[in-house]
């Protein structure tokens, strides 16, 4: 959840060292307008697309190659899953929270393995690794962007591979995470139309999705909820007051699937005939020594894992984020609602018998401090911690409350290389048995 | 459908053939998936224009008590290894593609593999036995009264409202012991089970038969009271509390072991024969008769599982089988069976009004001239008897399934162990 994000690794680390240290990122330019910087990238807050180049910017060269590559090392505890052993009830899926064990910034866990058991998609993709310590090779991310010469008109995809094993043998994907046109039609106005897959619109989670650009290492346990990308088209405005050294933004949407990942609802195509619409409007205060972002995202359409348009889901979320003396913290509340469907389910992952009716309410906070060190590589050192919690029901089902506790270690060194630490505590506090399924993982990021 | 009016054959008619459609490589989506738990049986009872399965009637499943406040389960009259059986509708599914066993704890003070419900935790009056836990509520999609039992051992002393959900069982690490299956279906209060009385008018009403002539008699019963129909009822049971997380649910339990699941947890079905019959108009039309439980998967040529006590290990679970038969098959009714001189059906035949023969046409009339003496009648009154005598072309798997345990099994009463 840093206050700044760069497309580009070189100026990601450097960004991401002079805001948490300072608090004085590019978002904080107050009533400055939007300039691009050298590289042709805007800063990743909600004004933008995420991590995604800027609007009507003119490169050095029409197309323009970056990326990353993660790689990691992650130990979970038991079989690497949340599955308790004797607990027999079906789905195996429902009564536990199967995102706990994460183990890298895509949100990949050490194993989705029910032991046979039934399960009903309510899953996150699986690294395969179970209970064993691994390495790990996360993402191999190439990203591609085209500026039309002389035109306020850019082409952006991005590309990522995602080495995996699994026990039914190689489970490699190539994923085509986004790829879609936009438009900045007047030059003197914040105002950019996408078309294609994309980046969510919904809380702020999402601003982190790529390992390069988030502090810590894994998600957190509400953005299977607003992280995913979607297909359709999406409209941005943003209007500074410089007197007031503010600025209020309009990001809207309307897609297929929503903001839910991948693993959830399949986003790429419409399965019900009905977009989705979501939104998020924005207020920030950029003083100099003080930000202030607040923003009220919502999402409304029909599931996208079902074909009947009359069955819809709901999404309401708050964001908070504030930067002060090198101090940051994030902070979103997601509340989610899905009805109940009598067709099948189909996501990323398969298809499932049952559509259940959904519900939860959950929220993170997360601190953050940076300290900016000039010692040969050894760029800037943060230590973060989070707080997750969440409760969620499947209709009929008993009702479930987590919790996670994430600390964790960064380390910038050069302008190129990341290395982070963490470890992930989680809890059941209700409606599920306790089981061993703590974290501890790493990730070393190189940005090209 | 047992005891189905033709007059709603034409209601059944077009979602059982969506239904079956559905399954058809490159026809239309599936059809939407549905389960009607007792309570939603019981709501669709109250209502003018219900929405049972397969569009049958509004109190096909449910009926009211007249003079009371409560609502009764419907006894069903069918046939099975050429003898009469009978069932009771739970809960329904329709286009499901698998149902699943869930656990359900039973508290134990001390464990007893050769008798595990010996030493049950009772409540604290000394008599009533605590509640068993149950892990899935019917309010869940995943619901299904068949149970995966657990018997857990407690401490002596144990207050029974100590343990009301399965979290706080694994919380405690108490021991647990895997048991039989056993069906038992949550129940809403204001539903019961149906005793002699009902099922009497029931079936005076639709066919004008005394379901005691299709039970084996009782020697010497102690009391005009004590029919065999009464014994039949008292198979099953209306137990006043489990629990749900924390919420105490009455439920019915039918016992043990009457239903198979798989490895995977997936309870096996049997099918469940539904006579149709092709009108002169073309359409296939309900023949109004009673059903025909199988035995085991179509054509498998398995035989029954049936434990020394007359308790079948299936039918908890049925799959309902189209099965059309030709021009000149029909029901005995009673009308048909009595006898014109005594104006009484002659005790040969009673209990062979209701079934269907396949060549009625021919053997009706010996048949009602002998007063059953002469009997050439191809009677279609068991699973072997369909698949002997009828081409696989004449039977349609539905997506309908219902939970129907058996009370009656070939004429005596179903044991509740």
């Amino acid at each position: 959840m840093s206050p700044a994000r760069r497309p580009r690794a070189p100026a990601l680390a450097c960004t991401l060292a002079l805001a948490i240290a300072s608090g004085a990122g590019r978002s904080a330019r107050g009533q400055e307008a939007p300039a691009p910087d050298p590289s042709g990238e805007v800063d990743a807050d909600n004004a933008g697309d995420g991590y995604t180049p800027a609007e009507g910017t003119a490169s050095s060269s029409a197309l323009l190659i970056t990326g990353y590559v993660d790689l990691g090392f992650a130990k979970a505890q038991g079989d690497g899953t949340s599955f308790p052993p004797a607990d027999t009830r079906l789905p195996a899926d429902y009564g536990v929270d199967t995102f706990a064990t994460a183990v890298n910034s895509r949100g990949d866990v050490a194993s989705t393995d029910a032991g046979g058991r039934f399960v009903n998609g309510f899953l996150p993709r699986s690294a395969g690794i179970g209970g064993r310590a691994s390495p790990l090779i996360n993402t191999v991310d190439v990203d591609f962007r085209y500026n039309v010469p002389a035109a306020p008109l850019m082409f952006f995809s991005r590309l990522q591979l995602l080495p995996r094993f699994s026990a039914a043998g190689d489970d490699t994907r190539a994923l085509l995470e986004q790829a879609f046109g936009r438009l900045v039609p007047v030059d003197s106005q914040e105002l950019a139309l996408s078309v294609g897959k994309f980046d969510s619109v919904v809380g702020i989670e999402y601003l982190d999705n790529q390992a390069n650009i988030r502090v810590g290492v894994t998600p957190s346990l509400l953005a299977r909820y607003t992280t995913g990308q979607s297909l359709g088209a999406k409209l941005f405005y943003r209007m500074q007051f410089p007197g007031l050294w503010s600025a209020l933004s309009l990001n809207v949407a309307a897609t297929t699937s929503g903001s839910f990942v991948e693993s959830l609802q399949p986003p790429d195509v419409s399965r019900t005939g009905v977009p989705v619409g979501s939104g998020r409007l924005g207020y920030e205060l950029n003083l100099p020594h003080f930000q202030m972002k607040v923003g009220g995202s919502a999402l409304y359409g029909p599931r996208n894992d079902q074909r009947d348009r009359q069955i819809h889901q709901r999404i309401l979320a708050g964001d908070l984020r504030l930067a002060l003396f090198g101090i940051y913290l994030n902070a979103e509340y997601v509340r989610v609602d899905e009805d109940q469907s009598h067709d099948v389910k189909v996501t990323g992952l398969g298809a499932f018998p049952i559509a259940s009716g959904f519900h939860e309410r959950g929220f993170y906070a997360q601190l953050a401090y940076g300290l900016a060190i000039d010692a040969g590589p050894l760029h800037k050192i943060t230590a973060y911690g989070r707080y997750d919690r969440r409760r969620a029901r499947f209709e009929g089902f008993t009702p479930l409350l987590v919790d996670r506790v994430t600390v964790g270690l960064r380390v910038d060194l050069w302008e190129a290389l990341i290395v982070k630490a963490e470890i992930l505590i989680n809890r059941e506090l209700e409606g599920s048995p306790q089981v061993r399924n703590n974290v501890q993982t790493l990730s070393v990021v190189h940005s090209f | 459908m047992n005891g189905l009016p033709r007059t709603l054959a034409p209601l059944l008619t077009l979602p059982l053939t969506l239904a079956l459609a559905g399954g058809a490589c490159g026809g239309p989506p599936p059809a939407p998936n549905r389960l009607w738990t007792m309570a939603d049986l019981q709501y669709e009872s109250h209502q003018s224009n219900c929405s049972n399965p397969a569009q049958l009637g509004c109190q096909y499943f449910v009926t009211p008590r007249l003079e009371t406040d409560q609502d009764v389960l419907v006894f069903k009259l069918a046939f099975a290894e050429g003898e009469p059986m009978g069932y009771i509708t739970t809960d329904f599914w329709a286009n499901y593609d698998r149902i699943w066993v869930q656990p359900m704890y039973f508290l134990v003070t001390r464990w007893n593999a050769d008798a595990p419900r010996a030493n049950r935790l009772l409540e604290e009056d000394g008599v009533t036995l605590a509640g068993p836990i149950f892990s899935v509520g019917p309010d869940s999609a995943f619901y299904s009264p068949f149970w995966s039992v657990f018997y857990v051992e407690v401490p002596p002393g144990t207050a029974s409202g100590k343990y009301t959900s399965a979290r706080q069982l694994f919380d405690d690490g108490l021991v647990m012991h895997q048991g039989a299956n056993r069906f038992a279906s949550i129940a809403p209060a204001t539903v019961d089970l149906p005793n002699a009385q009902d099922i009497t008018q029931l079936y005076q009403g639709l066919f004008k038969v005394d379901v005691n002539d299709y039970l084996a008699p009782i020697a010497n019963p102690p009391s005009p009271d004590d029919t065999p129909l009464a014994r039949v009822v008292a198979s099953a049971q209306r137990l006043p509390s489990g629990w749900i997380d924390g919420v105490s649910v009455p439920y019915f339990d039918f016992g043990t072991d009457n239903f198979a699941a798989n490895s995977a947890l997936e309870v096996q079905d049997v099918p469940l024969y539904v006579f149709t019959q092709r009108l002169p108009t073309g359409v296939d039309d309900f023949l109004g008769a009673p059903n025909v439980g199988g035995v085991a998967a179509p054509f498998s040529g398995v035989a029954a599982r049936v434990s020394p006590d007359h308790r079948p290990q299936f039918g908890g679970l049925w799959r309902l089988y189209l099965v059309n038969v030709p021009e000149g098959a029909a029901m005995l009714d009673k009308a048909t069976a009595t006898s014109p001189t005594t104006g009484e059906v002659p005790d040969m035949l009673k209990a062979r009004v209701l079934r269907v023969a396949l060549n009625a046409d021919d053997c009706f009339g010996p048949l009602k001239a002998s007063e059953g003496a002469m009997d050439t009648c191809v009677w279609l009154d068991s699973q072997k008897a369909l698949e002997y005598n009828l081409p696989p072309s004449a039977f349609t798997r539905t997506g309908l399934q219902p939970a129907c345990p058996f009370v009656m099994w070939k004429r005596y009463p179903v044991p509740n162990p």
